[in-house]
């Protein structure tokens, strides 16, 4: 793994443009006049590990629910009726990022699994696909496109038609929803955008815009704060198949890293991470919830390095053993490891200046050369 | 879950059941205050929880869609949290 110069396409605004990325330029997000270049070999284990990461996040989710430990990892009971009915009738998933530490020499460490609104699936599947053509490379560790095709053709046996719902005043999420609708349709579903805000309640199953039934509806929008509104009773009497399911909470949960290391102790791809402060003199704390970077805090021998704010203060936190972010030209990288259907399915790099991936780290194209 | 009369087959709306609440068939049914004649409960038995909110399939009963109940959509009920973007965890 190397992080190497590269010449920016004369036209890469109007590039990313054209396929969505219209927020290319906020706080320099998109970042071409760089790339990572990783060996095939690399690729294969990381690829390895994302697939057993996956395996062992849905046993330690299993664990959870057979054990009724929803409250040790930050869900609130309200949602569990709504997880377990999601869980036991398996509604299906879609897609999900690991995020990962890595750099180049040791095995790869799970920082946490954004399971229910991962940011960067455009920019992954598509921009940076875009950029490969240009630059070239042996290849390019990314199927996801192909692979969020297939995937909806298996939800098309579910339910024909869904519906995308994203916050309309975000372009990001928009036009990720947007994107994701078009894979669906290209799988053969009929596709319905629109505004999570204008989903409508007729006292027997949600609607859309034109009053027409949602059977299923993937939502760009996260299952605990729908929880916290309006209209979240209805979710499990409408009948409706969201996604991702209210189960995927099991896995977005920051505290299934304690889980997972409490039953996967000293796996060399984990670190090691507790509800309860005092097993770890240097270490990461973060809301089980939190998005973002938001309200994490780096301490390193008991002094703390760092704090960020953020709406999660004094919410629920678990305690991750530091691992400090390679450094490469005094960037630190974080990879997003993509599955769709929990299978590896491609890679998108953020990084950043600081320690903390937050939202306006940079994206940062890579490739496969050797 | 609110109670139901089981002589009047009537819905108490502003009691909350503190026992158990039978569920009889074709009885409509309440939850968290809002009125759910869309589905009919089949299948004689009860909520021996009287914290549960709903019912549904995985808890023995089925609720079968009924042809009446709606009304005008109300809307907003999804998408008031957060600072306009939900994306990225």
């Amino acid at each position: 793994m190397k992080r190497t110069r590269v010449i920016p396409r004369s036209d890469y605004k109007e590039q990313l443009e054209s396929v969505g990325v219209l927020w290319h330029s906020v706080d320099d997000y998109w970042s071409e006049s760089t790339c990572y270049e990783f060996t095939i070999a690399e690729v294969d284990k990381l690829e390895a590990v994302t697939g057993e990461l996956h395996d062992m996040a849905i046993k330690a989710a299993e664990h959870v629910v057979e054990k009724k430990l929803y409250s040790k990892i930050g869900i609130d009971a309200s949602l569990v009726p709504a997880i377990e009915n999601s869980w036991n009738e398996d509604h299906p998933q879609v897609y999900g990022r690991l995020d990962l530490w890595y750099d180049g020499s040791s095995d790869a460490k799970l920082l946490e699994y954004n399971a229910d609104t991962p940011t960067g699936l455009l920019e992954a599947a598509i921009a940076q696909w875009h950029w490969f053509q240009h630059h070239g490379g042996d290849d390019q560790w990314n199927s996801l496109h192909e692979k969020l095709i297939e995937r909806w053709k298996f939800v098309h046996a579910k339910s024909p038609t869904v519906h995308f719902a994203a916050l309309g005043e975000s372009v990001e999420d928009r036009m990720t929803t947007t994107y994701m609708a078009d894979t669906a349709q290209q799988g053969g579903l009929e596709v319905v955008t629109m505004d999570m805000q204008n989903i409508g309640w007729d006292n027997v199953e949600f609607v859309d815009e034109k009053n027409a039934p949602i059977k299923a509806c993937f939502k760009l929008y996260p299952w605990e704060w729908m929880a916290m509104e309006e209209f979240w009773p209805h979710v499990i009497p409408s009948g409706c198949l969201f996604i991702e399911p209210p189960w995927k909470l099991l896995l977005s949960s920051k505290g299934l890293l304690a889980v997972l290391w409490e039953l996967y102790p000293d796996h060399p791809n984990l670190l090691a991470t507790h509800f309860e402060d005092g097993f770890l003199e240097s270490y990461a704390k973060k809301p089980m919830f939190g998005r973002e970077g938001s309200n994490v805090e780096l301490v390193l021998m008991g002094e703390t390095l760092i704090k960020t704010e953020g709406d999660w203060e004094g919410e629920p936190v678990v305690y991750q053993d530091l691992r400090s972010l390679p450094a490469f030209d005094g960037q630190h990288p974080v990879l997003g490891s993509w599955l769709v259907n929990g299978w590896p399915a491609g890679l998108g790099i953020r990084e950043s200046g600081s320690l903390i991936t937050g939202n306006t780290s940079r994206f940062v194209p890579h490739r496969i050369v050797g | 879950m609110h109670c139901i009369d089981q002589t009047t087959q009537q819905v108490a709306i502003d009691d909350y059941c503190a026992q158990p609440t039978p569920i009889h068939p074709g009885y409509v049914w309440y939850y968290g205050g809002s009125l759910y004649n869309g589905g009919y409960v089949r299948g004689g038995s009860y909520i021996a929880n009287p914290n549960v909110r709903y019912i549904t399939p995985s808890q023995g009963f089925e609720a079968a869609p009924g042809s009446g109940g709606r009304v005008s959509p109300v809307r907003g009920g999804f998408g008031s949290v957060g600072s306009g973007h939900a994306s990225g965890e």
